[in-house]
């Protein structure tokens, strides 16, 4: 069965917001809205960092990252359970998901995301252009709305739009019920943690840590179970193999001496 | 004790309400309330042409003074209903003569309490799905069945108790009921039955009620067993609160007439009820986290001690260790002002709780970084600021007015029943001379 | 046909991404109604989705991030619904960042310009130049009457004052193909542009010593050969966030690949933050470090010696009375001209060696030939080095011993590698010797001409470029006269040696941004009579025209687009009309050529000169244009710098006999000449004159939320960027009575801005920060440029933007509260624990 899930590369990420950018124009969100936030884990401000300054012959402590974070699609969803009405309800292929016709807006399912991924139209949804914008109808006022991982694309053969508009390659979506896929793999083989993973609620959005992946290894907006063939993404050199070395030292172009 | 009602005449033994007419003061207090009603009314009515936006709440912080004050009326409906039937249960007849105005209590705040649900909700007229798409995993469903639950048997109950006097009056709100000594002895047995099960059902509304909360992961002290527990007790402090201010309001203005004795003796209980609550629970609740979270004695003691917001303080002092004080004090607990006081400062502190219970749990953020949570308000351009890291929550003239409405509702339905409802007590020598009714009110 | 057979079908076209065959028409109703149901027969489509019905059009972005980024657009109803990136010809730069994939806020945006304007108070006769401002009103003409009037002024001009009355004025606004140049050719008159001005310091410099590449950014390895790199070294730039976002996988690849990335910047900043080292450079002390690291570099003998002495001047011999190389001719008769005299330490004789030789030459001693001492031209740039250990420069620029030494064995040691500045660092006065310090750092280490070398932050594709003929300089052109940016001031100001008269402007919101000084721009403006702007937006700028022409957004017109910074060459296909009464920049020249005599060089249809750009290219045909947006053109080679230099020795000249003297503030009066690179600072100096007085240095980087000034309104990006603030670390800011959050009034003697301070643990405290590109209506008073001189040097000719000393003070109360405070009783405008 497909199970679909997300890894987010933070070593690649570079805290552009082109996913949350393109999450707003894709699904529609209404301004004064985000489904999909690039934060910075630093200081109180976007871009700035926590710790000192390395002024004093020192080298400081300053740290920062970017977590982009969105809904989390939990395979133990709080949301889901909490739903009164089966308005938020998980599919098939483990995409949580709101059916905007069902759901009454009490918001119970905000008041249990521990991610705070939902939103909810407190006003009529306001657009720019008026319009609107993306391939996805609105929804009306008084409705709970978030991250779908763009499901009518995926119905579609297509990856979600953060994913395709990644400058950095960070963002690699597919089935984690697949062994042989870039998700299944990238999950078994570097640092990954989940937000809140304490919490139980079992997300599928993996963050890798520490050691760089290649990020997602194929530049079509297709999904990776559309490819003709299986990606295989570059590995990386050993920085220190003989091989390597010679490469970048000895393989000048122009004659040496 | 059953053989002397048995030898008084059907007629002398018939009670009566303790309103017999509206009168000039009732009419300009029923005027009040319809005023607030109306203005209620009203603003409900516009909140629904503009959206939830005219309230408080955002994103980040998305349940507000309707939620706050539904778990408040949800522990208001305890009282009435606990101090009527326990006794009822044990086959005793002790406070008998607070159980139909404490029942009527109970109504009119489970009344309040539903209603408080309505202009919360963001598509009210999608409420149906309740029954057409209900998740029996969610305990919204839950409570929602069990207040409606609890709302019939107040009523049942309310009516169980009252049904033969009313038939005695020839009131129609005897719905075919008559008055007969076996249909008297009937309703005994029946309310010993409906006493057993409303005791329960109590016990299951706060504790589900206090389960929306305690089952969620994702909301800082809600995710915690002593949740439903609290809730209880809170019930009972509060709902026994709200019962004693009635009842001396009641003795004071119409021809209700309150046993002094029985006051003090409640009023004692409900000193327990807040050392229980306020002392014991609180504790419980606070000393495993100060204790894992520092090392120092002084450093744990304090953090079990000391409080961290004006909510709690307004609850456990103003709420809790005031009234404690006053009805331990024997000098002082015997005192109907203080009774009065004590209880009015229960209710007040328990309010408090149920603000600090939704403040705690989206004051702050899990995930809190930079830029932090859309708020999902009004948006004005691109000047608008969108993001919050911190929870921040002040209800808005909106959200006061419709609920001072669906409060209003709760008056009239106790200030109607004083009219219509027979709540008289049993026998009129009990009554004390000083607080002879009549104060103007009829 | 079966549901399956359709979606197939319709998933192929979209996975492919050529929609343009699924139209508009009548398969849309049949495609809506499709509703994909799972195993349980439940719907799982509750979103409902629009996907499949749009028109993809294949377009690209031509801001002056130089990225020219292939895009995706999704027409539905005859709107822009969304933009993606492409998937081009050349498949691995697939690329757009935050902002080309916001471009739909931009097609559809309040600040557009709907209809020609004239300015209320302007006539021909009396133009009232003193009336302008940001209060004049406008009033709606027609496109005959702009276009007649505009011509009327440049014939009259003309008349009255001479060619020179004529100014012509872009930007880097737009990429796309406007006639603007062929127009200004056949018409006349004097022209701006960037030679020199902006940005035209650190490209000077290192072109200076090794004769490659312009004012810009030199030429580079492309970006595929740079995960060959061992170290990367990013020099006083953000790339991270800005200009190179789009193109972030390469250096992630190199770094994924074992490079070490070394980022020098006084902030800590996106691209520090993925970095192994982090050399928090105090402002202006560039050219410091890089001594520094050549100190340790001579000291460890770790320089590339047959590099240094097959393709550098370093065993070039100097005299040492002047300073000047020993001619060639004193050796031998008839020497090349590319020819040095190098002393061979085997025969212990003089040489001479042409470009690209090497040799057992030494590259130290001292000899006397004919009576002349002389000594190998590295000497001199060692003498130089050994003035800065790094133990002292960690010092003056606030490093460590220890990290300065370890980027430089990096450079040195781990094999190939590069060093990518922007422009940051040429934006000081001086800025121009840090281009020159690199190159000769670079030529220590002998990373030019390997794989895995880099010099530049954006490479260097030379195919795409396309064959114009002669669209750009036709027959009978009159031609232009060029000034530097630098000088237009000068020009407007007292009119020497031309005074221009009318002002045509296009591609350019320069007085809202680039323009330092801006009230003696706006004061020098009133020497124009008449000033004309085409643009899309109602900018600061145009707000001081007299005559504002509304100029198409990109997606509306048809253009081919090139760029040196990958091998596609792209088509903009219209997405659709021009909104209102915009019109493509080419139709609104080719308007006025019509009137000004010059109608026959100028198509009636646009499409015409593309066409003829294509017929000119083997390479192209419209049906792979049409069919997929790009063409790939790479004809590079992967590794530059593999020919001999581009100097008249054919070698980098790490002793540069031909040295400029430069002279300017802070410098002596007599200048100070740049054989060897010398750290030259003005008002970064620790003992500037007003260092007092103004002791914060103000810079204004580059953030990712704008390319200089475009995208300033869209409403998606000011969501998270939502005013202008001001970047100062908590020490500073608590020093002043500075709150976070607070309105600051940042000012030195030429001017003022008012902003709202953030606190930022990663400004380096001394340095303030206010990000380039806001508009003046962002500021709540003043502009960024107010505080910045138009002074330039005397080599440098370069704005220096960030050579700005202020002072900063909490502004005045009626500005705590302001537009961006309102009512919202949730927002974080009035709680300290708020978001950005």
């Amino acid at each position: 069965m497909t199970n679909y899930g997300l890894v987010i590369d933070q070593e690649r990420c570079i805290g552009c917001h082109s996913c949350a950018m393109s999450c707003k124009q894709e699904n529609n969100v209404p301004m004064g809205q985000a489904w999909n936030r690039v934060l910075t884990v630093g200081g109180d401000h976007i871009d700035t960092p926590e710790g000192s300054y390395p002024e004093d012959g020192d080298d400081g402590t300053l740290e920062m990252s970017y977590q982009p974070t969105a809904c989390q699609h939990c395979e133990n969803a709080p949301c889901v359970k909490v739903c009164p009405v089966n308005a938020t309800y998980k599919r098939e292929d483990g995409i949580v998901e709101i059916d905007y016709d069902k759901c009454i807006g009490c918001r119970y399912c905000m008041a249990a995301c521990p991610y705070n991924a939902r939103v909810f139209n407190w006003d009529e949804p306001q657009h720019r252009p008026e319009e609107g914008t993306g391939d996805v109808e609105e929804r009306p006022q008084g409705v709970v709305e978030k991250c779908t991982f763009c499901s009518h694309r995926v119905e579609e053969g297509l990856d979600p739009a953060c994913v395709v508009n990644c400058p950095a390659d960070a963002r690699i979506f597919g089935d984690l019920d697949d062994d042989g896929s870039t998700v299944s793999k990238y999950v078994a083989e570097y640092d990954t943690n989940r937000l809140l993973d304490e919490k139980g609620t079992d997300p599928k959005t993996y963050y890798i840590q520490g050691e760089m992946s290649p990020g997602r290894p194929w530049k079509g907006k297709e999904l990776e179970s559309e490819l003709d063939e299986q990606p295989t993404p570059e590995e990386a050199d050993d920085p220190d193999s003989e091989e390597s070395m010679r490469r970048a030292t000895a393989d000048a172009v122009w004659g040496d001496d | 004790m059953s053989g002397e009602v048995t030898e008084r005449s059907a007629t002398s033994t018939v009670r009566s309400p303790v309103v017999s007419s509206f009168g000039t003061v009732s009419k300009v207090w029923l005027g009040h309330l319809g005023v607030l009603l109306v203005a209620g009314l009203g603003a409900w009515a516009y909140q629904l042409q503009q959206g939830l936006v005219v309230t408080g709440m955002r994103n980040v912080f998305s349940w507000g003074l309707y939620i706050m004050l539904f778990v408040m009326f949800v522990g208001l409906s305890a009282g009435g209903l606990i101090i009527s039937s326990a006794p009822k249960f044990f086959h005793s007849d002790r406070y008998e003569g607070f159980a139909r105005l404490g029942v009527l209590v109970s109504l009119a705040c489970i009344i309040v309490a539903g209603l408080l649900i309505l202009p919360d909700i963001g598509r009210p007229e999608r409420l149906y799905q309740f029954f057409t798409s209900p998740d029996f995993r969610s305990p919204m469903v839950w409570d929602f069945g069990i207040v409606v639950l609890y709302g019939v048997l107040n009523v049942w109950y309310l009516w169980l108790l009252t049904r033969r006097d009313l038939a005695a009056r020839g009131s129609r709100l005897a719905f075919g009921a008559e008055d007969t000594q076996a249909g008297r002895e009937r309703d005994r047995t029946l309310l010993f039955w409906t006493a057993a099960v409303a005791l329960p059902t109590a016990v299951m509304l706060h504790s589900v009620t206090g389960w929306i909360f305690a089952t969620q992961v994702g909301r800082g002290d809600w995710f915690s067993p002593l949740v439903a527990p609290v809730f209880i007790a809170k019930a009972l402090v509060s709902g026994l609160g709200l019962l004693l201010v009635v009842s001396i309001l009641a003795d004071r203005y119409t021809g209700f007439d309150a046993d002094r004795d029985e006051l003090t003796s409640l009023g004692k209980m409900l000193g327990i009820f807040l050392a229980f609550h306020v002392v014991y629970l609180l504790a419980a609740e606070r000393l495993p986290h100060a204790w894992a979270d520092h090392f120092g004695f002084w450093a744990i003691t304090s953090e079990f001690l000391i409080g961290d917001s004006i909510y709690f303080w307004l609850w456990t002092g103003v709420g809790g260790a005031v009234p404690l004080v006053l009805l331990a004090t024997p000098q002082l607990r015997k005192r109907l002002s203080v009774i009065f006081v004590a209880g009015v400062l229960a209710v007040f502190g328990t309010l408090f709780e149920g603000i600090r219970l939704v403040f705690t749990g989206y004051e702050s953020v899990n995930i809190d970084a930079a830029p932090g949570i859309s708020l999902g308000g009004e948006y004005a351009g691109v000047t608008t600021d969108i993001w919050a890291t911190t929870g921040v929550y002040t209800p808005t003239v909106i959200e006061l007015v419709v609920t001072a409405g669906i409060v209003a509702v709760g008056a009239l339905i106790v200030t109607v029943g004083l009219r219509y409802v027979p709540l008289q007590r049993q026998t009129e020598q009990e009554r004390y001379a000083a607080d002879s009714g009549g104060g103007g009110c009829d | 046909m079966t549901d399956q057979e359709f979606t197939a079908s319709r998933r192929d076209v979209l996975k492919s991404g050529v929609v343009a065959a699924v139209g508009l028409g009548g398969a849309d109703s049949v495609l809506s109604t499709l509703q994909p149901a799972d195993d349980s027969g439940k719907s799982v489509n509750q979103v409902t989705s629009f996907l499949g019905e749009d028109q993809v059009v294949k377009t690209a972005c031509s801001p002056n991030c130089r990225g020219k980024c292939p895009l995706d657009v999704y027409i539905r109803d005859g709107q822009v619904k969304k933009v993606e990136q492409q998937v081009p010809a050349a498949t691995e730069f697939k690329r757009g960042c935050t902002l080309g994939i916001s471009h739909l806020q931009r097609v559809y945006n309040a600040k557009r310009l709907k209809y020609p304007m004239k300015r209320a108070s302007w006539s021909p006769d009396t133009p009232q130049p003193d009336k302008r401002g940001e209060d004049a009103d406008f009033k709606r003409i027609s496109w005959d009457d702009a276009l007649d009037l505009v011509a009327e002024q440049i014939r009259t001009t003309k008349d009255e004052h001479g060619m020179e009355g004529i100014f012509w004025h872009a930007g880097s606004g737009d990429g796309g193909t406007t006639g603007f140049g062929r127009l200004k050719q056949l018409v006349g008159g004097i022209q701006d542009s960037f030679v020199f001005g902006i940005d035209t310091n650190v490209g000077q410099g290192f072109n200076r010593v090794t004769g490659e590449g312009g004012v810009f950014m030199p030429p580079t390895n492309t970006a595929e050969d740079w995960v060959n790199a061992r170290t990367i070294i990013i020099w006083g730039s953000d790339i991270f966030a800005s200009q190179f976002q789009m193109d972030a996988e390469w250096i992630l690849e190199a770094k994924r690949n074992g490079a070490k990335l070394v980022v020098v910047d006084p902030m800590y900043t996106n691209t520090a933050e993925k970095s192994d080292l982090w050399l928090p450079i105090r402002p202006g002390k560039d050219t410091h470090l890089a001594l520094s690291m050549m100190h340790y570099i001579f000291e460890n003998e770790v320089y590339d010696e047959s590099f240094l002495r097959q393709r550098t001047n370093a065993p070039a011999l100097v005299r040492t009375d002047d300073g000047t190389l020993l001619d060639p001719s004193r050796v031998v008769d008839d020497p090349a001209d590319d020819a040095v005299v190098v002393m061979n330490k085997e025969t212990g004789e003089p040489e001479v060696v042409g470009a690209e030789t090497g040799g057992p030459f030494a590259l130290t001693g001292e000899w006397s030939i004919d009576g002349t001492t002389v000594q190998p031209g590295l000497v001199a740039l060692r003498e130089q080095a050994a003035n800065y250990p790094p133990e002292k420069v960690a010092d003056i620029a606030g490093l460590t011993t220890e990290n300065i030494e370890t980027a430089a064995d990096w450079l040195a040691t781990r094999g190939a590698g590069g060093i990518m500045p922007s422009y940051g660092v040429g934006r000081y006065l001086y800025g121009h010797v840090f281009g020159q310090a690199y190159a000769t750092l670079l030529a220590l280490t002998g990373d030019y001409g390997r794989h895995g070398n880099i010099h530049a932050q954006h490479p260097s594709y030379n195919g795409s470029y396309l064959q114009k003929g002669d669209w750009g300089s036709p027959d009978d052109a009159v031609g232009v006269e060029t000034y530097g940016y630098q000088r237009v001031l000068d020009l407007l100001e007292d009119g020497g040696p031309a005074q221009p008269r009318f002002l045509y402007g296009m591609n350019s919101n320069m007085l809202g941004n680039q323009f330092p000084d801006r009230d003696r721009w706006l004061n020098a403006m009133e020497n124009l009579d008449t000033i004309v702007w085409a643009d899309m937006y109602h900018t600061p700028t145009t707000q001081q025209a007299d005559i504002i022409l509304p100029a198409a957004h990109w997606f509306e017109t048809e253009d081919l687009l090139t760029t040196y910074t990958h091998p596609n060459l792209s088509y903009r296909q219209q997405a659709h009309e021009p909104l209102w009464e915009a019109r493509d920049d080419y139709y609104i020249i080719a308007g006025l050529a019509e009137r000004l005599g010059h109608g026959d060089k100028f198509p009636d249809d646009k499409h015409e000169v593309l066409d003829q750009f294509v017929q000119n290219d083997d390479r192209l045909s419209w049906e792979q244009l049409r069919e997929t947006g790009t063409v790939a053109t790479d004809e590079t080679p992967d590794v530059a710098y593999t020919d001999e230099f581009g100097t008249k020795s054919g070698r980098i000249t790490v002793y540069d006999d031909d040295a400029p003297t430069e002279k300017g503030p802070g410098l002596p009066d007599e200048g100070v000449a740049l054989e060897v690179p010398e750290p030259l600072e003005a008002r970064t100096d620790d003992d500037w004159e007003k260092q007092d007085e103004y002791p914060l240095v103000f810079m204004q980087k580059h953030s990712k939320w704008r390319i200089h000034s475009q995208w300033a309104n869209v409403p998606w990006l000011r969501e998270v960027n939502r005013e202008p603030q001001l970047d100062i670390h908590p020490k500073d800011a608590e020093r002043r009575g500075i709150s976070d959050g607070d309105y600051v009034r940042v000012h030195n003697d030429r001017g003022s801005v008012v902003v709202r301070a953030k606190y930022n643990k990663g400004i380096r405290p001394g340095l303030v920060n206010t990000d380039q590109g806001w508009w003046a209506e962002d500021f709540v008073e003043g502009h960024y440029q107010d505080p910045i001189s138009a002074e330039t040097a005397k080599v440098g000719r370069t704005f220096a933007f960030y050579d700005c000393r202020v002072e900063v003070e909490p502004a005045a109360d009626e500005y705590q509260s302001n537009q961006y405070t309102q009512d919202n009783p949730h927002g974080t405008a009035g709680s300290s624990a708020g978001g950005d």
